[in-house]
């Protein structure tokens, strides 16, 4: 998880994303910066993400991203 | 039948509304459909075969991927792979068909110029297609129904009903907004009654919209088909006047018919999503596309950018760019194929013409800088001291993107590319004031016409800068004491039924997203 | 309550609907009210039965023909009815009504109004918009609030010295495009409607004695070598003189870097003169026009176009 958080604040500063919940729906994250934030996350936590995880659902908070990473990880 | 006549608004729309009040709410969906397949018969007659064989397709195979996911027989990589390919199926039919309809004649005889420049005597032979209106707006809804189902974002929807009803809504079925099942889909079946606050701030959207409509865009209409009609017998004073009078006239013309058409939706209960939100306020290229046509921008992103971006060629590409060249370059590698790809095909969408082609590109190129230079330029703000959020950065940033914007639209609207750029060196080399006070009064627009233009146009700023800022006009209007909030509506509706271009006199002016 | 509401806030719209109509409904087929109880209003003051010519027209009419400098030189008086983008039943209206104390023994003609719709409003193609108009005529006129806009913008013109009609301009900007009148066989369209308007102003003019003749005055801007076919077929049809001076403004001696006040959309006062003195003289050779030069009766007229020609015309 705080791999993660790192993660995003390497991609986009200034924003608590212990807290904020609403990164698609504020647009806080605009699509190049998903797509940055996809690669680094397929690159350190071994995952492979697709597209049907691009979700706001998925991506809207840190926790929700955390919980999607873990789901993949117990797919592989 | 066009959302602004007042056969419409006045005529259709209540009849609609007083039938599906009446009926009970279990049957309030027949109403809906009866409706819908009504307004589609009068705009295209027979056509609407081509609805409702589409209807029957995309319902027939959500249901088909729905089963493959229960069949426990099959692996789930197995699955996958067979849900993939009817979802392939689908979009390979319902894309043929819009191909075929809109696009047939346009590949055949740029293939048949190119076979021609290389010898060949292939005489191409256009063939005339009825298209049916509406349907590069749902081909597009079809699309991300089947997608979304067999990305396990949707369930598979099992009445029939409810899929009829998501693909030829009548409010949206000319011009959009392209919506996602999960959007409206079961709000469209729920038959919920009409309220009072509904039908009021509904018909206050479509007030609002007609403002737009008649008082500036068909107001300012006959200029712009002058100037960019004769654009080599004018001054670049009186091009850029027609330029910059396009950019509002089609501005005023969408995101009116928008209002009319979710304010129609929200008579019905039927939240649509929103396709504007004050784009001249956007701090760059991606952002105004984040306001303008907002369904069609985040369709591309959602069923293209991404997929393309994450699909497993690309993915290779990049990392192979990454090993040999560099991690900037690998960084921008899906970027710059998905922005290729989305801006290939939102050029293509508006139509059979070059020039949308040339549209789509211009912004490909604008977006796709934007983002390689955002980096930079924020290290060099920074270094210079130059406060990004300060008022001369923010007008500096606004003249950008409106030079930006009304470039762009004046090739949108141009008939061929060349036509574009004649213009535009009209404006840049050959530019004297003078000339536009000779020409002003012989573009077909009196004194008055202009008048009645900036009036609404000064209205529509008033009422962007409000929003833009976070305020709620319905909800304050409606704060107001009954008398002022009553003159406020007699107001509104009187300076619609004085003020628009409407009636004899005026041409009635086709809605210009509907023929997309 | 609410209902109750509904149907109060209804009911107050019927009713607005019906007062704004009825403002913005036409009294009588006038299509501009402003301008044509303003020539109404200046033709009063002229005495009765002191007109030998009427010219009528629009802008291209008033800018163009100067009664004083032909009174000056051909010892006839005339008049210029004409109003800015009058329409023809506007035409009709003034005539009927100046034929009630003047009786002119020429109507001149400016086509350029031909190519103008001729009626207060069209009627629309959609059946129901129709409808609509017909119980509530705001939808139908309800354009002619830019009159309302013209009226309140025009009031400067009001008083304007007595030119009998005539706008005297002597401002040049210069029309720079040369020759617009290319040959062609083809015609301009002319409104439906407007034959019967024209057919209805002949009449009008033969039922008072009066003659009539069609005359076109230079302006690139507005004119073409379609509307000149489409005048001369008309006129010919009518049986009535036609003279176009756009294919004459070289013998007219026009010179368009001097004699035009808005880029060759109307003559000045430079272009005026040179005009008046060759339709006065065509006028005076071509039709019986009395001279009342040394007639006391006329004597107002007399001093008037001295003072006019003394000062505009050495």
């Amino acid at each position: 998880m705080e791999q993660l958080i790192e993660i995003l604040e390497d991609i986009k500063e200034g924003v608590d994303y212990n807290t904020c919940t609403t990164l698609i729906d504020d647009q806080i994250l605009d699509s190049f910066a998903i797509l940055s934030l996809v690669s680094e996350i397929e690159d350190n936590f071994d995952v492979e993400v697709s597209s049907s995880e691009l979700t706001p659902e998925n991506f809207n908070s840190a926790k929700s991203l955390w919980a999607m990473i873990t789901r993949l990880q117990g797919e592989n | 039948m066009s959302y602004f006549l007042i056969s419409y608004f006045a005529l259709f729309l209540p009849i609609v509304i007083i039938i599906y009040q009446l009926v009970p709410q279990k049957f309030r969906w027949i109403v809906l459909l009866a409706a819908d397949y009504v307004f589609f018969y009068m705009l295209s007659g027979n056509l609407i075969i081509f609805l409702i064989a589409a209807t029957l397709f995309a319902w027939g195979l959500g249901l088909w991927i729905g089963k493959v996911g229960q069949n426990n027989e099959l692996a789930a990589k197995d699955k996958k792979k067979k849900k993939a390919h009817i979802m392939i199926l689908g979009i390979l039919v319902s894309l043929g068909v819009l191909l075929l309809l809109k696009y047939f004649n346009f590949f055949g005889e740029n293939i048949g110029a190119l076979a021609n420049a290389l010898g060949s005597d292939f005489v191409f032979t256009p063939i005339k297609f009825m298209v049916p209106i509406g349907i590069s707006y749902y081909t597009l809804q079809i699309i991300s129904y089947l997608v979304d189902v067999k990305r396990g974002n949707q369930e598979p929807v099992k009445n029939l009903a409810k899929i009829a009803l998501y693909l030829s809504f009548f409010p949206q079925i000319m011009e959009g907004p392209i919506s996602r099942y999960h959007q409206v889909g079961e709000d469209l079946y729920a038959g919920r009654p009409i309220t009072f606050e509904n039908l009021k701030f509904g018909y206050q959207r479509i007030c609002y919209g007609l403002v737009k409509k008649l008082i500036v865009a068909d107001r300012i209409a006959p200029l712009v088909t002058k100037v960019f009609g004769d654009y080599q017998t004018y001054d670049g004073s009186v091009l850029l006047l027609g330029v910059l009078s396009y950019t509002l006239q089609l501005y005023a013309e969408f995101s009116g018919c928008m209002d009319i058409i979710i304010g129609s939706g929200e008579i019905l209960g039927i939240k649509l999503p929103e396709n504007f939100r004050q784009p001249f306020f956007a701090k760059d290229a991606s952002d105004f596309w984040h306001r303008w046509h907002i369904t069609l921008g985040t369709w591309f992103k959602d069923y293209i950018f991404f997929p393309v971006s994450l699909a497993k060629p690309v993915k290779k590409l990049a990392k192979n760019i990454k090993n040999h060249i560099g991690k900037t370059a690998s960084k921008f590698t899906a970027p710059f194929i998905a922005l290729f790809c989305v801006w290939s095909c939102n050029g293509l969408w508006h139509g059979p013409k070059w020039t949308y082609i040339f549209y789509g590109m211009y912004y490909f190129v604008i977006i796709f800088v934007e983002n390689l230079l955002e980096e930079p330029t924020k290290k060099i703000t920074a270094k210079l001291h130059i406060n990004r959020e300060g008022k001369g950065y923010r007008v500096f940033r606004f003249v950008k993107l409106f030079i930006i914007i009304n470039l762009g639209e004046m090739f949108f609207r141009a008939d061929t590319v060349k036509d574009g750029f004649i213009m535009l060196k009209g404006i840049v080399t050959n530019f004297h004031i003078s000339e536009l006070f000779a020409n002003i009064w012989m573009l077909k627009l009196e004194r008055a016409d202009f008048f009645a233009v900036l009036g609404g146009l000064l209205i529509i700023i008033i009422v962007g800068i409000a929003k833009e800022s976070g305020k709620n006009i319905r909800a304050d209007i409606a704060g107001w004491k009954l008398p002022l909030r009553w003159i406020f509506w007699y107001g509104a509706i009187f300076l619609v039924i004085i003020f628009g271009a409407y009636g004899a006199g005026y041409t009635t002016v086709d809605m210009i997203y509907a023929g997309y | 309550m609410k209902k109750l509401r509904v149907v109060v806030f209804l009911l107050i719209l019927v009713i607005l609907l019906s007062v704004t109509s009825f403002i913005f409904m036409p009294k009588q087929e006038v299509y501009n009210i402003v301008t044509t109880k303003e020539m109404l209003t200046s033709l009063s003051k002229e005495e009765e039965d002191t007109i030998d010519v009427a010219f009528f027209g629009d802008s291209e009419c008033f800018a163009a023909y100067s009664p004083l400098q032909m009174y000056a030189e051909h010892g006839y008086t005339s008049y210029i009815c004409a109003t800015a983008a009058q329409r023809l039943c506007d035409t009709y209206a003034i005539m009927d009504e100046m034929f009630k104390s003047q009786s002119p023994k020429l109507v001149v003609l400016e086509a350029n109004c031909f190519f103008r719709y001729g009626g207060t409003e069209k009627d629309e193609d959609d059946e129901l918009f129709n409808a609509l108009a017909k119980t509530f005529p705001i939808f139908k006129y309800h354009s002619r609030w830019k009159t309302v806009l013209q009226a309140l913008m025009r009031s400067k013109y009001q008083t304007e010295d007595n030119y009998k009609g005539f706008l005297l301009r002597t401002k040049i900007k210069p029309y720079k495009n040369g020759e617009y009148m290319i040959p062609t066989d083809k015609l301009a369209k002319m409104p439906e409607e407007n034959e019967g308007y024209i057919d209805k102003i002949l009449d009008l003019c033969e039922e008072n004695g009066a003659e009539v003749i069609i005359v076109s005055s230079p302006s690139p801007k507005n004119w073409t070598y379609e509307k000149h076919n489409t005048t001369v077929d008309l006129a010919n049809r009518k049986g009535l003189d036609y003279i176009d001076y756009n294919l004459l403004w070289e013998e007219l001696g026009i010179n368009w870097k001097t004699d035009t006040k808005d880029y060759g959309d109307h003559v000045n006062l430079n272009g005026a003169t040179k005009l008046t003195r060759e339709f006065g003289n065509y006028l005076s050779e071509h039709y019986d026009l009395p001279n009342h030069i040394n007639d006391e009766a006329y004597a107002e007229w007399t001093k008037l176009s001295l003072i006019y020609m003394k000062e505009y015309m050495d």
